[in-house]
């Protein structure tokens, strides 16, 4: 298995990429709970809509990373796999379409 | 879980749908910091795989309503329960150390579904395996999900390590990544259709935040064969809970 040292090509400042990645998504992460946090104890109509922000700044994040992910294979030339990224977000708007159409 | 635990005690399914979809969002993105710190997520195996679940995902949500709530959840229980087998019965690690690698090559390869990733001071390389197999397998998850409206990932990580051979701590932390698009895409839908509601929304992602980052620093303490045997409890459970409800 993996025997063949060819096939381990390896983005040298990939790790520090997907450090820095992680470092945001994580601060991120803490914003959203203190603002949903703000939001529940609000309660009220201002309330809501924090909340609202910090339940949507999460469902962004992985649509997000798809996005950095194309990018960041482009940059290392990996063709197969920005088309594949493409078309997974094609898909995802896609569905988002059919589902606006059949509402 | 979240959904059946909410409909259970007096939630309507259209509230829970979207309480439960949240919860899995928030569980993946708590989740990435230490999953990107690890490099146990192979990004390519996870977008590849997911390309097949999102296509087989739209054709179930197209066919959602023409087959009855009670024939998917037996389906699911059956699916579940082969899965809770097949991860259990397996003894020992498949992908071993390789003694002659170092920590250069750690990470998923450019241009392939292949890797490597540390595990108890080794590092263990692995190559995704039965690719079309797994693949079908994937679309066939995806189309499960479309139809009853599920997160599906109690199916993707046992086809990614039982049939496409990954190593069980990147099957879950690359299935954690895809479920987490999955669930993205579809709430965003939800909100479109004011199905979200913040107050509830909010408490559910705090609480999946929280659970997302102890789940992952446990994961990080157990060795693959204790996590396959815990996953294989848990769809056992699930598979008595479909049962159940169906």
């Amino acid at each position: 298995m993996a025997d063949d040292a060819d096939e381990r090509r390896i983005d040298v400042g990939q790790a520090d990429r997907e450090a820095v990645l992680g470092r945001i998504v994580g601060k991120v992460v803490l914003v959203a709970a203190v603002l949903g946090a703000v939001g529940i104890l609000l309660g009220d109509g201002s309330g809501d809509a924090i909340a609202g922000i910090a339940v949507g700044a999460v469902i962004a994040l992985p649509l997000l990373r798809v996005v950095w992910l194309v990018a960041t294979w482009k940059r290392q030339r990996d063709g197969r796999f920005v088309v594949l990224g493409v078309v997974l977000l094609t898909l995802v708007v896609v569905g988002f379409v059919l589902a606006l159409l059949r509402r | 879980m979240l959904v059946p635990a909410l409909v259970v005690t007096g939630t309507p399914a259209t509230t829970a749908a979207p309480l439960g979809l949240i919860s899995v969002v928030a569980g993946s993105v708590a989740a990435t910091p230490k999953q990107l710190t690890e490099r146990t997520v192979n990004h390519r195996i996870g977008v590849l795989t997911e390309v097949a679940a999102t296509s087989g995902a739209l054709a179930g949500a197209l066919l959602a309503g023409s087959i009855s709530d009670s024939i998917i959840a037996r389906f699911l229980a059956v699916v579940a329960f082969i899965a809770a087998v097949a991860g259990g019965r397996r003894k020992g690690m498949r992908n071993k150390p390789d003694p002659t690698l170092d920590d250069s090559v750690v990470g998923e390869w450019i241009g392939t579904t292949a890797g490597a990733y540390k595990l108890n001071g080794g590092i263990v390389p692995y190559r995704l395996q039965r690719l079309w197999l797994g693949l079908s397998a994937m679309s066939l998850s995806g189309l499960i999900a479309g139809i009853a409206g599920i997160g599906g990932g109690f199916i993707k990580t046992p086809a990614t390590s039982e049939i496409m051979k990954v190593p069980v701590k990147v099957a879950a932390s690359t299935t954690t990544f895809t479920i987490g698009i999955t669930s993205s895409a579809a709430l965003i839908v939800m909100a479109v259709r004011g199905q979200i509601e913040p107050h509830n929304g909010a408490i559910v992602m705090i609480g999946a935040l929280i659970g997302g980052q102890v789940g992952t620093r446990l994961q990080g303490r157990f060795s693959p064969p204790v996590i396959r045997r815990v996953l294989s409890v848990l769809l056992i459970v699930v598979s008595i809970i479909l049962m159940v409800r169906g």
